[in-house]
């Protein structure tokens, strides 16, 4: 597993004032890995990024890059390149004069210049419109100049700030399967910012959550779904259910939470004891919908409730149910069978496996 | 770009503001009420007082109005005055012909500029001595003059005002030789420390410092041309001498006060302001002869309050209201036994000056002709365009 | 504007659109009463004779514009190149010294302390010109405050200079009364660029004379040409600042036409100068515009 590391952050922590941005935060980025931070805007993801881009100094800890520690290096020194939110492309300069730009800082000599933009270009699928000013092009083309222009310098690599964020829905989804196949085209290491978790889920190898300036865990998508290791990550990637309760009883290999109106089986958590409040995470795949009167005791868990409403989606719909008590839930319901769709006003139990389900103490 | 456009216009506003506050009117309208503090006894005074509530709009030169003449008549009659400062004639000549004569109840141009610019404006109209019951404490010849001068047709437009010089200044600290002559202004000792106008004041001394009659000339525009060209050729030599040219009478003073000029061309009252600050300053009319003028009262055609401009100009027809104006400002009066009530020093001070052979020798301003008065702007702004030494 | 235009379409050419005009009544009468007016009054006067009543009376008279150009001295035309050679000579100096005032106020400074600095900078000219420039006298005459500092304060000299009356002292107080007017246009287009231009050139490989030459000047470029098209048409229309600071030497074209107004009272050849200054010094801008490849409707459509 002796996997090259391009950039790793140990214990870095940015302070603006009071506000602590960036809080002791650690983690490694394998050399061409699709690599994203995702948060909720404010956590202090493009604080970290600018400090990789070298906007920023870090007030503790180390940036190194290629194995090589950047602190004090400034931005055109770094061998990381950076497509900004607002793409800031040079609105006087053509699309050829905006990407030649940083091989032109560099004193590369015209003719090499010339070929490498034009590369560049095809590459990004923008053979041909070099002559353009970038207000003449369309969203998703200025994208890929904001692109083409970092990509052009072979850095080791290349920052996106929400590149995304300005595009409409439609093209964002064309964009990112785009930007993932450009990504194992040209083998750079892409560290990507966004508040999107579809996005990062999407495009990345890996993904490091964050909230408040605090990194909270680090991991391959299905990782950070299947197994969330923090009550933030749970809710905040992928869809969930999160019904509270107070511990009321430890078994061995479940214990049961008493929710209010009802008590429900849950897994064990180390730091368990009676009467400790925890959050139960269920996603909506987990759950099934019963019929009330079933005599079933499979799965394990089984609430009343009355179904709210139906969204239906092509070969799923979801299901927003009360329950008894007045918490609303979400279930996935898969269309194996012709059997009808729930309706609205009809009574169900809600059923899942107390190891469905993920348990974090409460704050 | 709307909201950028939109930002970009508030800050030229900004500065438009800021600009077109600064660039200001040049009259100084004297706030009205100023000198009437709630509850005086304004009010009972008001059933005597003829003029209450009414304004008299002046056009003059500084220090002709000084505030306790201001306050006095304001008091007395109940009418308010306003005041518009005129550096030059010409300025007032202009002012008078942009709006046809409106705008100002009453002027004060000097008699020699009168009839042309009535003649070319008809700016004025006649004066009706029969309304000025103190007309007889004016000097009978001075008001035999000032109407001959100023009549147009069979009319005259001014009487008189005021009259002064233009003679030289000169600190005796500096200069220790008697100053006597406009030629010593050009004596290379005295590089650097001279101040004048660019004007035709100075190119009259200038032309007189040399030997011309200038004022013989008035008839025989050649003739002026020449003289005047040759004084322009010798004031151009004269440039090194010049500190700068004082263009209003407080540069004058400035310049004289610190010490940074020594000798001047400059008017009588400003070099008696100049002794009092300071004794070893002195005027000095010149062997030459000094440049008289007599300042007046002409009446604009479009006055619109006759009534108050008479009354305004018999009230300072009075020796003591006569005598506040030469004590405030320095010029003197055609107003007879002005003189009994300023300061003695003052009078000792304008004695010395005028001694009777003095004002014997006055070369008075005669009326110039357009053409006269063409060649005397190009040569002033040959003066000024010539490049000498910095 | 653009869209004014084709709101109307073609086929409403003929129709007044007083949705659009009634506002710009105010305008409308401001521009003529102010502008146009004036300007027109100016030309009748310039086409007649002195002392003659109207057009329809004399005829159409052509001396007074020809008088500048029949004078063997040529003095009306050496004042006027000397007038607008230190114009742009002193424009030059002026965005010296407002270029990085406004770049350090626009980019650097954030916040309330930017709203300072702006108030800073625009107070001193809410004050009238000519106080303004009876400071600078005090300032810079031999008896004044520099010469105080330098001589009794400081002892760098051991005799007071006069640096009043000269052509340097002109230039201070011309820039000085400028600098505002090019600062502020400056300040607008350095604004409208968002900083993440110059972190994109800096993470590009620019250092800071390259960012400053390849993206910050090209985006102030139609702020530096208003700003300069403002103090030029300033100074070379100012009138305070040669005839009290400038000393013996420096006649400019304003005064030449303050002399026919107001000394010689000849209304019709002073018409004739400030026309023929108006459409010269024009000229000297449209050149300009010209030779930096530039349009008035982009200078002033950018900002």
């Amino acid at each position: 597993m002796a996997q090259e590391i391009d950039v790793e952050l140990v214990h870095v922590t940015k302070r603006f004032g009071d506000l602590t941005a960036v809080n002791d935060i650690s983690f490694q980025v394998p050399r061409g890995s699709f690599f994203s931070i995702l948060g909720p805007s404010g956590c202090g993801k493009t604080t970290t990024l600018k400090t990789i881009a070298g906007f920023e100094e870090p007030d503790e800890g180390d940036v190194y890059i290629g194995g090589e520690r950047m602190n004090n290096v400034p931005p055109n020194h770094r061998p990381v390149n950076m497509v900004f939110q607002q793409l800031a492309l040079f609105p006087l300069m053509t699309v050829f004069d905006n990407v030649a730009f940083g091989l032109k800082m560099a004193r590369v000599p015209k003719s090499e210049r010339k070929e490498r933009v034009e590369r560049v270009l095809e590459q990004v699928g923008l053979k041909g419109l070099g002559d353009r000013k970038p207000g003449q092009l369309s969203g998703g083309q200025q994208q890929r100049v904001a692109i083409a222009r970092c990509l052009v310098l072979n850095p080791t690599v290349l920052l996106l700030d929400e590149p995304l964020g300005a595009l409409d829905l439609k093209l964002r989804e064309q964009m990112k399967i785009q930007l993932k196949q450009l990504q194992h085209q040209v083998g750079t290491t892409f560290i990507y910012i966004t508040h999107d978790q579809s996005e990062a889920l999407v495009m990345s190898d890996r993904v490091a959550v964050m909230n408040a300036g605090r990194l909270l865990q680090v991991g391959a998508p299905d990782e950070l779904y299947t197994n969330p290791q923090d009550p933030f990550v749970a809710a905040f990637v992928g869809e969930n259910n999160d019904i509270q309760g107070t511990v009321t009883g430890l078994h061995g290999d479940h214990v049961t939470l008493d929710v209010g109106p009802f008590q429900i089986a849950a897994p064990v958590h180390p730091q368990m004891t009676v009467g400790s409040r925890f959050h139960n995470f269920i996603r909506p795949e987990k759950m099934v919908l019963l019929p009330p009167d079933t005599g079933r005791t499979e799965p394990t868990n089984q609430v009343p409730g009355l179904i709210q409403d139906v969204i239906f989606d092509g070969a799923v719909a979801r299901a927003i149910v009360e329950l008894t008590g007045g918490q609303q839930v979400m279930v996935l319901v898969t269309r194996t069978s012709d059997a009808p769709l729930p309706v609205r006003g009809e009574a169900v139990r809600v059923a899942w496996e107390p190891r469905d389900a993920h348990c974090f103490p409460l704050e | 770009m709307s909201r950028k456009s939109g930002k970009f216009l508030i800050l030229v506003l900004m500065v438009l503001s800021a600009i077109l506050s600064a660039c200001g009117p040049k009259t100084t309208p004297t706030p009205t009420q100023e000198a009437a503090p709630a509850g005086e006894p304004t009010q009972e005074a008001a059933a005597e007082r003829p003029f209450e509530g009414q304004t008299l709009r002046l056009l003059t030169w500084e220090g002709y109005v000084p505030d306790e003449v201001k306050q006095a008549f304001e008091e007395e009659t109940g009418a308010t005055i306003e005041i518009t400062y005129i550096s030059n004639n010409g300025e007032l000549v202009s002012k008078l012909q942009a709006t046809g004569g409106e705008g100002w109840d009453l002027a004060s141009p000097s008699v020699d500029n009168v009839a042309a610019a009535q003649e070319t404006y008809e700016i004025y109209q006649p004066i009706d001595i029969s309304r000025l019951s103190n007309l007889g404490n004016v000097v009978p010849s001075m008001v035999e003059a000032v109407k001959k001068m100023s009549t147009v047709g069979d009319t005259y437009y001014s009487i008189p005002f005021t009259w002064g010089t233009s003679g030289l200044i000169v600190n005796t600290a500096n200069v220790d030789e008697p100053i006597t002559s406009y030629a010593q202004l050009c004596d290379p000792k005295y590089e650097g420390r001279v101040t004048y106008r660019f004007r035709y004041p100075t190119f009259v001394g200038a032309a007189y410092g040399q030997g011309y009659d200038l004022f013989s000339y008035v008839d025989d525009a050649d003739k002026w041309r020449e003289i005047m060209e040759k004084t322009l050729q010798y004031l151009i030599d004269c440039k090194p001498n010049v500190r700068a040219y004082w263009t209003t009478r407080q540069e004058n003073i400035d310049m004289m006060l610190s010490g940074e000029a020594w000798l001047a061309q400059g008017w009588d009252g400003t070099g008696w302001l100049l002794s009092r600050e300071n004794p070893d300053i002195k005027f000095i009319a010149p062997e030459e002869g000094a440049l008289g003028w007599i300042d007046t009262f002409t009446i604009p055609a479009g006055s619109e309050n006759l009534d108050l401009a008479y009354a305004f100009i018999d009230f300072n027809y009075r020796p003591e209201i006569a005598g506040k104006v030469i004590a405030g400002g320095g010029f003197m009066s055609a107003v007879q036994g002005a003189t009994d009530y300023i300061d003695p020093d003052q009078a000792a001070l304008m004695n010395e000056s005028f001694p009777p052979e003095a004002i014997d020798n006055i070369n008075w301003y005669p009326s110039l002709t357009p053409e006269l008065d063409e060649i005397n702007s190009e040569m002033e702004e040959k003066l000024r365009a010539a490049v000498g030494a910095d | 504007m653009k869209s004014l235009h084709r709101s109307g379409g073609p086929r409403q050419k003929s129709r007044i659109p007083w949705d659009l005009v009634i506002p710009l009544i105010p305008l409308l009468l401001w521009l003529f009463l102010l502008l146009i007016f004036p300007h027109l009054r100016l030309l009748m006067l310039s086409l007649m004779k002195r002392g003659q009543k109207s057009l329809a009376e004399g005829g159409i008279f052509l001396g007074n514009y020809l008088k500048p150009f029949q004078d063997p001295d040529h003095l009306f035309i050496r004042v006027f190149i000397r007038t607008i050679l230190f114009s742009l000579i002193n424009t030059l100096l002026t965005l010296a010294v407002a270029y990085p005032i406004a770049f350090y106020v626009a980019k650097v400074v954030k916040g309330m302390r930017k709203f300072v600095l702006l108030v800073l900078i625009a107070l001193p000219y809410y004050i009238s010109e000519l106080v303004r420039v009876y400071a600078w006298m005090n300032i810079l005459r031999e008896t004044g405050f520099l010469n105080y500092l330098l001589v009794d304060v400081l002892h760098v000299m051991s005799q007071p200079v006069e640096f009043l009356y000269n052509t340097a002292s002109l230039f201070v107080v011309f820039v000085y009364s400028s600098v505002l007017l090019m600062l502020m246009p400056i300040y607008s287009s350095l604004e409208g660029l968002p900083d993440e231009q110059l972190q994109a050139a800096q993470d590009l490989g620019a250092g800071p004379l390259a960012t400053f030459t390849h993206i910050v000047f090209p985006s102030s470029l139609p702020g530096v040409t208003a700003g300069f098209i403002l103090v030029f048409m300033m100074n070379v229309g100012d009138y305070l600042i040669p005839n009290l600071i400038g000393g013996k030497n420096n006649l400019w074209v304003t005064e030449m036409i303050y002399n026919r107004f107001i000394v010689s009272t000849n209304w019709n050849l002073g018409a004739a100068y400030s026309l023929v200054t108006l459409v010269l010094t024009t000229f000297v801008v449209w050149l300009g515009l010209r030779l930096t490849g530039q349009t008035l409707r982009g200078v002033f459509s950018e900002q």
